[in-house]
C-alpha cells in the first residue's frame, strides 16, 4: 500500500532531527494524532538546510522527509510554491486515506516560511 | 526533482543470508542481510516435506476424487488418508472433517450454516468483540438478515468476560462462537467452560481455532465444541485449503451448493493437492507440538523478556499466562507501528502491527481497542509471531536490531519523552 519511495524514506529517515536556530513550524492532524515539525534554515534567500521530526504514520514521516529533500537549495519563493500534488508525485502517491501526510508537510512548510 | 534510489526487491525465497542485488550502490542493502520471519500468525512457510507430498498430485496423480477410474480412486484414497491426518491432530473422527477453502470459509459455513438451519428455533447468536473479521463481518450480515447478535467484551488481559457471556444467553440463543487463540495477542480463551454452558442450554458451540491448531494441543472432544475452524497455511501447509470439524449429529445448511462432495456438506471438486498438503502439515504439526511448547516458547520468552528489559516504555498487550507459546504483542510508546514495521522490514525482519492501516482505514486494531489499551500504545504495537522454523539466531538478530530502530524512531519524535 505504500510506494517504494515512501518505504525507503521511512526506513532511512533522511534529514530527521532538530535544527537549532532555524525557523520552524509544527502541524498536527487531530484525527489520527500525527505531529510533524519542520525546521528550515535560510541563507541569502535560499533554503540552506532543512530537517524534520514526526510522530505518526509512514505517510507523515515520508512526507516530512520528502519535503526537506525537495526544498533543499531552492529559493524561498520557489519553496513556497510547492504543492501537495508535487509532493505526492515525488512520493509516488500515498494511499487516499493517508493523503493528509502530504497536506501536513506542505502546511508546515508554508507556516515555517512565513517567518 | 531529485530521485531517490529505487528500493531493492527482497525476492529471495530462502529466508537465509542473501546478497541483495544492488541497483545504486553505497546503501546498506548492499550488505549481506539476515532475514527473520516473525509474522507466522499472518501465514507460515510451507514445510518442504509438505511441498514434496503435494507435488505428485499436480502432474501425475491429478484425478478427480469423485471419478471411478484409477486416477480418481488414487486421489480418493490419499484424500481420505489426509482426512484421517487432520482428524488425528484434533481428536476427531475422519467423517467429522469437512474440507473447505480455508479459515474464512469454515467460519462462514459454521455461522451461516447453523444459524439458517436453526432459524425456526431462535435468532440469537453470541460471539465476542475480539473475533477475526471472518466472524465479525458474517455476524454483521446475519444481523441484517434478522438475527440478533451479542458481542461479549474482553478484559484488559484479553480474556472474554464469562459472566457477560452467561448473562447474554437466552431462550432464542442458537449459536455461540468464540475464538480459541486470538490472532493479535495470542490469548487463549477458556473454551471448556463455555462449552459446558452451551451444552447445558442446547446451544451449538463453534470455535475459530485457526491460530490454535498446530500450535497447542487441540482435542475437540475434551474441549466440547460442536464445530471448529482450521486453516492449512497457518500450520506450514499451503494456502487455499482448510477444514471445518463438525461433531457427529450437528446439522447445518451448506454454504456452497452443487455436487455431493464432502457428503453433501460442501460442494465443489476437492482440492486434492491442497488437501494432501493440509494432511501432511497436520501430521508434522502433531509431531512438532512439543517443540512449539518448549523450544519456540523459550524463544518467544527470551525475545519478550529481553525487549522489556532493554527497551524503556515497552509493554505486553494481553495476558502473559493464558497465552499461546509463539506470540507476543508488544507496544513501544512514542513509536508508530507501521513506520516501525517498514523500518524493520528494511533490515530483514517481518512482523505485523495493530496500528491503523492494512484495512485502508485510520482505525487501529479492533482487538486492542476492545481490550481498553490506550490509543498511543495501540499505534505503537507490534506483533511477533514465531513458528517451529525460527531459531535462536533469529531472536538474537531481532534483539540486536529492534532497540536501535526504536531509539531512532523515538529520537525523531517531537513528542516522545522517556517516562
Amino acid at each position: 500500500m505504500y510506494s517504494p519511495t515512501v518505504r525507503r524514506l521511512v526506513a532511512e529517515l533522511p534529514n530527521s532531527g532538530r535544527l537549532p536556530g532555524a525557523v520552524s513550524a509544527t502541524v498536527e492532524n487531530p484525527i489520527c494524532g500525527d505531529v510533524l515539525e519542520l525546521y528550515v534554515s535560510i541563507a541569502d534567500g535560499c533554503i540552506a538546510e532543512s530537517r524534520f521530526q514526526a510522530t505518526g504514520c509512514p505517510a507523515a514521516i515520508a512526507a516530512g522527509a520528502a519535503i526537506t529533500i525537495l526544498i533543499q537549495g531552492q529559493s524561498v519563493e520557489a519553496a513556497q510554491q510547492i504543492t501537495v500534488e508535487q509532493l505526492l508525485e515525488f512520493l509516488e502517491q500515498l494511499p487516499p486515506h493517508k493523503r493528509h501526510g502530504a497536506e501536513m508537510a506542505v502546511r508546515a512548510l508554508r507556516e515555517a516560511l512565513k517567518y | 526533482m531529485p530521485a531517490l534510489p529505487a528500493p531493492h526487491r527482497f525476492d529471495d525465497p530462502s529466508f537465509k543470508m542473501v546478497r541483495l542485488p544492488c541497483q545504486v550502490g553505497g546503501c546498506y542493502d548492499c550488505q549481506e542481510m539476515r532475514r527473520v520471519y516473525f509474522d507466522n500468525n499472518a501465514t507460515t512457510a510451507v514445510d518442504p516435506q509438505v511441498f514434496e507430498a503435494m507435488k505428485p498430485f499436480f502432474l501425475e496423480d491429478f484425478g478427480n476424487a469423485s471419478s471411478i477410474h484409477a486416477f480418481g480412486q488414487r486421489a480418493r484414497a490419499v484424500l481420505e488418508e489426509a482426512r484421517r491426518q487432520v482428524a488425528d491432530l484434533i481428536g476427531a473422527q475422519p467423517q467429522e472433517i469437512v474440507f473447505t477453502s480455508g479459515g474464512t470459509e469454515s467460519d462462514n459455513t459454521a455461522l451461516r450454516g447453523v444459524a439458517s438451519y436453526l432459524r425456526e428455533r431462535g435468532n440469537h447468536i453470541i460471539t465476542t468483540a475480539i473475533e477475526h473479521p471472518a466472524i465479525l463481518r458474517t455476524c454483521e450480515q446475519l444481523a441484517k438478515e434478522g438475527f440478533e447478535v451479542t458481542y461479549i467484551p474482553a478484559a484488559r488481559n484479553g480474556l472474554i468476560k464469562l459472566d457477560a457471556l452467561e448473562a447474554a444467553v437466552k431462550d432464542q440463543t442458537v449459536l455461540i462462537s468464540v475464538m480459541y487463540i486470538n490472532n493479535e495477542t495470542g490469548t487463549i480463551q477458556p473454551l471448556a467452560r463455555i462449552a459446558e454452558l452451551a451444552k447445558s442450554r442446547k446451544i451449538v458451540f463453534h470455535t475459530d481455532a485457526v491460530q490454535a491448531v498446530g500450535k497447542i494441543p487441540v482435542d475437540v472432544k475434551q474441549m466440547g465444541v460442536d464445530l471448529l475452524s482450521l486453516s492449512s497455511h497457518k500450520l506450514h501447509g499451503p494456502k487455499g485449503i482448510g477444514a471445518l470439524y463438525v461433531r457427529r449429529g450437528v446439522r447445518f445448511n451448506p454454504l456452497l451448493l452443487g455436487g455431493p462432495h464432502e457428503r453433501s456438506r460442501r460442494a465443489g471438486t476437492e482440492n486434492v493437492p491442497g488437501i494432501i498438503g493440509l494432511g501432511k502439515a497436520c501430521e508434522l504439526a502433531r509431531q512438532g507440538l512439543a517443540d512449539v511448547d518448549s523450544r519456540v516458547r523459550a524463544l518467544r520468552d527470551r525475545l519478550e523478556n529481553t525487549v522489556l528489559e532493554k527497551i524503556p516504555d515497552s509493554s505486553v498487550n494481553g495476558s502473559r499466562t493464558e497465552r499461546a507459546p509463539h506470540v507476543t504483542n508488544l507496544s513501544f510508546r512514542g513509536t508508530e507501528g507501521e513506520a516501525l514495521l517498514i523500518s524493520l522490514d528494511f533490515q530483514g525482519i517481518a512482523v505485523s502491527t495493530g496500528s491503523a492501516c492494512s484495512s485502508g482505514s485510520l482505525e487501529p486494531s479492533h482487538v486492542l481497542r476492545a481490550l481498553g489499551i490506550p490509543s498511543d500504545l495501540i499505534h505503537g504495537s507490534i506483533r511477533f509471531s514465531l513458528s517451529r522454523m525460527n531459531t535462536e539466531e533469529d531472536v538474537d538478530y531481532v534483539l540486536d536490531v529492534l532497540p536501535k530502530t526504536i531509539s531512532r524512531m523515538r529520537e525523531m519524535s517531537p513528542l516522545y519523552r522517556e517516562r
